[in-house]
């Protein structure tokens, strides 16, 4: 079997390759950032007390100190990084909830073997499902405003880091944050 | 929404969400010019722009979970044998699934079942190995395939499955609104393919709806598939049931829910199981509950509601209309699928399914509601602990309805009424005599309450007897009961009380009351076999008893009848398979050298001749027929072994072979049957040993090489089997003997030692026990004594 060995010279020429504009390597990038990614979650939720919300942004920058060889560290790898990370977050989180909300939607969490205990916590998963099919919409035709969504709302990316990793201004991202926010809310009333 | 309709509905957007809330309307109204949906369009978007609550959060708040479960992160992206594990896709006690792709341009979809780290990988990757080719050649469209297995680095064992997607049984027929009908016809298939595994020898252990996903095609009917065939015996451990508490259930893997009360038990799985579990999920599919409500999930109490209480009739839980649909036929069927004795339910998946089909046709189904008679035994076996109070009880109910009885039987106008209660009294016997009787077998203590019930049952078979003289149904009954008697008196088959000279009187009434039946009718065939079986048994009561001399005339009465039914009736099996022990019985009584005989070989030779060939001809016209393939071998060692008991050497050697020859076929078409390859192992020591009669030292200990392979494969396919183990280290002594015969004491030496390690295990197991000391001080003396002649 193989693992995935993540030196960060690796992760390093990925993101090089992915600032002169070869979005192929994202697909690369994808399975190192996404073990890395909930290891560390993983890590800092034993560590805090229960309870705590988790802090994506924290998260994608621990992930960043690890993978990527810091003498290269510019503002640029980092914007990259930041943006691979969110979509990336955003499969995580939408694999977890679609499976949960298979269980719902069935309308029957089941017990199953007599050595599991049966957990049911209240979340949003469905929801979340809900959402991000209705960014799926909206990526065919405003893909710049689908990326802000991703970043903002999957990424945890704040509005400077979301300009920089799409290379815009900031009062262009607080606009298209505004009106992906009213038209995905409208989409998900309606349905 | 196409990209430029958007580009003109954002700049408006935008532009007005620059301005202070109150300007924008007179804005958007400027800037739409007339265009009424646009201006509709921009003005809900800005509407929807003041709830600020949405999307403020992050997305992980949704989902707590997700990032939280270490378990299965690192394995996202991995590569399992030929594939790369994509995303997971569910998760239980015994480790989770994933959705994988292959790493190769193949680009084929499957599922992985990773399993836990901690659970008995070597076990499991044995067992894997063992069944890999059956479980890998069952092919049928509506069971998921396994396509490999084996385990990770870390030692992980893993199963590769065809990718299914859809959805579980129930929850397909309940979002799709299914009528009945339709769910019968979706389950059959369901029945069709444990139906087919069941031919090709593998038990499910663990059918439930979430086992069972049926791929929603759109517009024509779903096709379920079902998932993990195989896979949890694989998983079941070796542990033998004795040692297998409650407490431990959870190490097989099952579903309580559906799991029948012999598996919670932990006692041996069959075929029946799952004709069970899928009683279990046709309840869940038209009750739309499942049919046990464990109060609690304590393992203790999950095993008494599934041991102890029968589910409440389907109809009774679902709401109506449904309810009306289910009343009758479908509670009957579903019912007896789930009997909680195995013996009860349908023999089979495809009993199950054509009873359905006789629902779905209109037709009478075969499944009887539970009777009066039916609960009785129910009753008895549900209270099997008291069972002497049990017993007392049922005598008294029992002598209140006889005299109810009679006194029914007296008036005309209540005729019927009587007949029915004749008939009540009389399957009460029946009920005693066989149900109850069974349950408290194996009981300790129990024999004077099997006595009385023999004694009661029979005294109202003989009440009942003389009530309706002339009543052949009943006298058959009555002979039925005798033969029944004498087993449990003394047939030394079966467990018994070890009455012989009871078993001897109930025998010979049995063959009394078939004698005088066969005098009335010679043609009636069923008196015939009655009268032969009598005969048989009688036999068998007196060989130990009075010697052979004694059995033998029985003996040759009871071929004389089977032989005739056989003729009479070409297709009769089982007059053939009974004519053949007949034959056997009195081959063995005659001149089998290891047991008390009258030393006549010839008329020994000549009945296992007989015996082989009848079990020739049932083998010819069944090929599947196992017990006969091997019947015919275990015939040829016999005669050869009288041959070699005359010093015949040739014609011994050739009759063991001939058996090798028999068994290595049975062996070919059903490799991992043990009996039949521990058959085989027998009969090649026996060639040896005839070759080594013969001289022939080098051939000798070629066969007895051959044996020892043998012996070894069944040692390592069951390593906890004693018996096994001992085999294989008499094996090696053999072996080993030869050797030094030859001169080979260095080669010798290795096998005494191997057998000597093997026979040390086994005394370490049981100290006390003489013959495994004995067989240790044999083999170390046989060392001691080689090594000093190596020393000269």
């Amino acid at each position: 079997m193989d693992s995935h060995p993540s030196p960060p010279g690796k992760v390093t020429g990925l993101l090089l390759e992915l600032s002169g504009g070869n979005r192929a390597v994202v697909d690369e990038m994808i399975p190192f950032l996404y073990q890395e990614l909930k290891r560390i979650a993983a890590a800092q939720l034993r560590q805090e007390r229960p309870g705590h919300t988790l802090q994506v942004t924290a998260l994608v920058h621990e992930a960043y100190l690890k993978l990527v060889d810091q003498r290269q560290d510019n503002w640029r790898n980092r914007a990259h990084f930041s943006g691979v990370a969110a979509q990336i977050m955003r499969r995580i989180l939408l694999d977890y909830a679609k499976g949960r909300a298979r269980g719902k939607r069935g309308g029957d969490i089941r017990k199953t073997s007599l050595d599991e205990a049966l957990v049911v916590s209240y979340d949003r998963a469905f929801e979340l499902v809900e959402i991000d099919e209705a960014l799926q919409r909206l990526e065919t035709f405003d893909q710049r405003q689908a990326k802000v969504v991703e970043m903002r709302f999957f990424g945890g990316l704040s509005v400077q880091e979301t300009a920089e990793a799409l290379g815009v201004s900031e009062p262009t991202v607080k606009r298209e944050w505004a009106m992906a926010r009213a038209w995905l809310r409208r989409e998900i009333s309606a349905a | 929404m196409t990209p430029e309709r958007w580009r003109h509905i954002k700049q408006i957007f935008q532009a007005a969400f620059e301005l202070p809330p109150a300007e924008r309307s007179a804005y958007v109204q400027q800037a739409c010019a007339g265009d009424g949906e646009l201006r509709a369009e921009v003005e809900s978007l800005l509407l929807s722009v003041e709830e600020e609550e949405f999307l403020s959060g992050a997305a992980a708040a949704y989902v707590p979970g997700a990032l939280a479960d270490e378990a299965w992160d690192r394995n996202i992206g991995r590569r399992i044998g030929a594939y790369r594990i994509v995303r997971q896709i569910g998760e239980g006690g015994m480790g989770a699934v994933y959705l994988a792709e292959r790493a190769d341009e193949f680009q084929q979809r499957a599922a992985i079942k990773l399993l836990r780290a901690g659970m008995d990988s070597r076990g499991i990757v044995t067992r894997f190995r063992r069944e890999r080719q059956i479980l890998a050649g069952l092919d049928h469209p509506n069971i998921a395939r396994l396509l490999e297995g084996g385990t990770t680095e870390e030692g992980r064992p893993y199963f590769v499955m065809e990718y299914v997607e859809g959805e579980p049984i129930d929850v397909y027929a309940a979002r799709r609104g299914l009528g009945i009908k339709e769910r019968l016809r979706l389950f059959q298939q369901v029945c069709a393919a444990v139906q087919y595994a069941h031919q090709n020898l593998v038990v499910h252990r663990d059918i439930k709806p979430g086992n069972i996903l049926v791929a929603g095609t759109s517009g024509g009917p779903g096709v379920p598939k079902l998932l993990d065939f195989g896979i949890a015996k694989l998983l079941a451990s070796d542990v033998p049931r004795e040692t297998i508490g409650l407490t431990q259930a959870g190490l097989r893997p099952m579903t309580p829910e559906y799991a029948s009360p012999e598996q919670v038990r932990g006692e041996p799985v069959t075929t029946a199981t799952d004709v069970y579990s899928l009683g279990a999920v046709l309840y869940q599919l038209l009750a739309g509950k499942a049919p046990h409500d464990f109060q609690s999930s304590s393992p203790a109490k999950v095993e008494r509601v599934i041991c102890e209480t029968d589910p409440r009739p389907p109809s009774q839980v679902a709401g109506e209309p449904v309810a009306r649909q289910l009343r009758g036929d479908l509670d009957t069927i579903v019912l007896k699928a789930m009997q909680r004795d195995p013996r009860r339910r349908y023999g089979s998946a495809e009993q199950l399914s054509a009873d359905i089909q006789r629902r779905l046709d209109g037709r009478p189904i075969q499944a009887r509601p539970q009777t009066l008679v039916y609960r009785a035994g129910r009753f008895v076996r549900r209270n099997r602990v008291s069972v002497a109070t049990a017993a007392l009880v049922m005598v008294s109910l029992t002598a209140g309805m006889t005299a109810a009885a009679w006194q029914a039987h007296i008036a005309r106008a209540q005729r019927l009424r009587a007949e029915k209660r004749f008939n009540d009294v009389r399957q009460l016997a029946h009920t005693f005599l066989f149900d109850f009787h069974d349950a408290i077998q194996n009981l300790p203590g129990a024999t004077p309450a099997r006595r009385l019930v023999v004694d009661k049952a029979l005294e109202y078979l003989n009440g009942l007897a003389q009530e309706a003289t002339g009543d052949q149904a009943l006298e058959r009954e009555l002979a039925e009961a005798y033969l029944r008697i004498g087993d449990v008196e003394g047939n030394p088959r079966v467990s018994n009380l070890g009455d012989s000279a009871g078993a001897l009187d109930s025998y010979g009434r049995a063959l009394a009351i078939a004698e005088r039946a066969v005098r009335r009718d010679p043609q009636a065939l069923d008196w015939q076999r009655y009268l032969a079986r009598a005969h048989l048994d009688v036999g068998d009561i007196l060989a130990p008893r009075s010697g052979p001399a004694a059995a033998v005339p029985h003996y040759r009465q009871a071929v004389r009848i089977f032989q005739t039914i056989a003729s009479h009736v070409a297709q009769d099996l089982t007059a053939q398979f009974e004519m053949c022990s007949a034959y056997e019985s009195l081959g063995d009584a005659l001149g089998n050298p290891g047991l008390p005989n009258l030393g006549d070989a010839q008329g020994a030779e000549d009945a296992y001749e007989k015996a082989r060939s009848g079990e020739a001809t049932i083998a010819a016209a069944h090929p599947d027929n196992l017990r006969s393939r091997r019947g015919v071998g275990a015939m040829d060692m016999k005669i050869g072994d009288v041959e070699m008991g005359l010093g015949q050497v040739d014609a011994g050697l050739h009759h063991y072979q001939s058996a090798t020859q028999v068994f290595e076929m049975a062996v070919a078409r059903d490799p991992l049957n043990p009996t039949t390859r521990l058959l085989l192992g027998l009969a090649t020591g026996k060639v040896g040993s005839a070759l080594e009669a013969a001289g022939h030292t080098p051939a000798a200990l070629a066969q007895y090489r051959k044996a020892s392979d043998i012996q070894r494969a069944l040692m390592e396919a069951d390593p906890r089997n004693e018996q096994s183990k001992n085999s294989y280290a008499l094996s090696l002594q053999t072996c080993a003997r030869l050797l030094s015969k030859t001169g080979d004491r260095a080669g010798a030496l290795a096998l005494y030692r191997e057998a000597l390690g093997i026979f040390q295990q086994l005394l370490s197991a049981d100290p006390k026990n003489p013959r495994r000391q004995a067989r240790c001080a044999e083999t170390m003396a046989a060392i001691r004594a080689l090594a000093a002649a190596n020393g000269k």
